[in-house]
């Protein structure tokens, strides 16, 4: 459903000194419904495809197909069918909205629901998927923990019903009890919803248990694509939402 | 047999808003050439531990309980003078973050050379050796040059490894490293640890950290959850057969365990549960947990505070 051709991307460094290329023609595929894993080190370019692949920075080069159409990010509902989750989730919400607020805007920006009513509806919905209680509602995000933030992210992603979710270091912040029940929740996630997931990570252990194929970025060019034969039976625990 | 460097008995920390402690009876040892490590997820009360001891609390927190260093000294009792004497020549603490830590004002040379000057090294010249010798030996390239720089030159490991060097400057006998190795990438964090351990080669170490891979490479560990020791004993032991429910959970959540969660959240650190602090979240909970606190039990050389392990 994603297709990635020769993607490149450099930022300028000053007048004097040449630009930083961070990414030196890509090319990648997903298909629907599958979840593939980004390797690499620091500084590797990890950040900026999944930026570019979800329509935040623009490619200097290069083609970002979904379903065999370019991606141009242009209308709303072209913006919607691409979504994104960040490392740091209490810093991707506005510290001055309340939870609530952070998925019901959304809702109402891209006409989803009719009214503000409707809207706080559909958010419950979205906060019981994600498993988030109602009396954090109203907090802002510095009242929460990081794990909570992290729901609340993926609520708001999700409140635009999109095809993929670029996951862009989702738990290197968090907790390792914290960062299972993330992970489960996007694997139920997905399997409910049909979700693809491009999962960024550093860490291999945490790619290698849950990507059915992984490829390894170094220095702006994939250096290895592989699947993944060690994915163990990953446990969907029942009790946790 | 090791000396014993550090004898914490019953260390409890009051947040000035509670009556009840918040951390409670953390009771432990450190020893002279050993490394212990401790565990624990954010906010469990780690490194409000190692501060409580080392006197250095946010104000209106108490502290109670005894913290014998060698053996005739109570950290806990104290003078405000007393303490300060021992900060940085006999303790050293390194700090998490080491961005934040370092003065962007001011070159590395400067900062470190700082230290030096704190313990007594005076002569400048000698002081000037030394510092590169410390730069060096903490696996900094070409220390002459780096000492001109300014923190922001630097990157996140570099300037850990600028801490490092400054802590070494008094010859501590006993080092604490609040998460050494926060935000550093996987080759640097190990190398990091590396060059801590054989620096440090003659103090007590503890290394107060959330990270698994980090907290093999001690000799000893203690699990800490909610502001209580859940379990403690030799790392080997503890992480091939850990008993209390709380290490075990936390190993199973682990990618390459299967990544099993445990279900709930982490309890308010104001307002702990009563009896067992796990047992909202923990799959052995009965009747006796919610009502009765357990105590730390030793056996088989593995402390455990749960009524079924």
């Amino acid at each position: 459903m994603l297709e990635v051709f020769g993607v490149t991307k450099s930022f300028r460094r000053g007048r004097f000194q040449p630009p930083h290329q961070v990414l030196r023609g890509v090319t990648l595929h997903l298909r629907r419904g599958e979840t593939l894993g980004i390797v690499g080190p620091s500084g590797s370019g990890k950040t900026t495809l999944a930026r570019i692949i979800a329509g935040i920075l623009k490619p200097d080069a290069g083609e970002i197909k979904l379903e065999g159409r370019a991606a141009t990010f242009r209308t709303l509902a072209e913006r919607r069918r691409v979504q994104m989750i960040f490392q740091q989730p209490t810093l991707a919400l506005d510290p001055r909205q309340s939870i609530l607020d952070a998925v019901t805007e959304p809702l109402l920006y891209h006409r989803l629901v009719r009214n503000k009513r409707q809207a706080i509806e559909r958010a419950r919905e979205l906060f019981a998927l994600t498993g988030l209680h109602e009396e954090i509602f109203l907090r802002r995000p510095a009242q929460i923990s990081g794990g909570q933030a992290q729901r609340v992210v993926i609520a708001r992603a999700l409140a635009m019903e999109p095809e993929l979710l670029v996951a862009d270091e989702p738990t290197s912040m968090l907790d390792v009890s914290v960062q299972a029940q993330i992970i489960q929740l996007l694997r139920q996630l997905q399997t409910r919803a049909g979700l693809a997931i491009l999962l960024i990570a550093h860490d291999n252990l945490l790619v290698q248990a849950v990507c059915s194929r992984y490829a390894v970025l170094d220095h702006g060019v994939i250096v290895s694509e592989q699947d993944n034969a060690l994915l163990s039976s990953l446990h969907l625990s029942e009790e946790e939402p | 047999m090791l000396a014993t460097l550090l004898r914490v008995e019953n260390l409890c920390v009051h947040f000035p808003q509670s009556n009840e402690p918040t951390i409670r009876e953390v009771s432990f040892d450190l020893k002279r050439g050993q490394k212990t490590a401790l565990l624990g997820e954010s906010g469990c009360g780690k490194s409000l531990t190692a501060l409580a001891f080392l006197r250095l609390l946010p104000p209106r927190f108490r502290a109670t309980g005894r913290a014998w260093l060698g053996e005739e000294l109570d950290l806990l009792q104290l003078s405000e003078d007393e303490i300060r004497a021992l900060r940085g020549r006999r303790i050293v603490l390194i700090p998490q973050g080491g961005m934040t830590y370092l003065n962007p004002v001011f070159t590395i040379g400067y900062q470190i050379d700082e230290a030096l000057r704190r313990v007594g090294v005076v002569a400048p010249r000698p002081r000037r050796a030394k510092m590169l010798e410390l730069m060096a030996r903490v696996g900094l390239p070409d220390p002459p040059r780096l000492a001109r720089l300014y923190p922001h030159e630097l990157s996140g490991g570099m300037a850990q490894r600028v801490l490092l060097a400054a802590g070494m400057a008094g010859q501590p006998d006993l080092v604490i490293a609040d998460e050494p190795t926060r935000g550093l990438d996987e080759d640097v964090k190990m190398s990091c640890i590396a060059v801590l351990k054989d620096v440090y080669r003659d103090a007590a170490i503890l290394l107060i950290t959330h990270d698994f891979q980090v907290a093999a490479t001690c000799e000893s560990l203690i699990v800490m959850y909610a502001g209580e020791i859940v379990e403690a004993g030799p790392t080997a032991i503890v992480l091939s057969h850990p008993v209390h429910p709380y290490t075990r959970g936390l190993l199973a959540s682990l990618p390459q365990n299967g990544l099993w969660p445990i279900p709930g959240q982490p309890p308010s650190m104001l307002h702990p549960p009563a009896g067992c602090r796990f047992h909202p979240r923990c799959t052995m909970a009965a009747e006796v947990c919610s009502q009765f606190t357990p105590s730390l039990v030793v056996r088989g050389g593995v402390a455990r505070r749960c009524f079924f392990a």
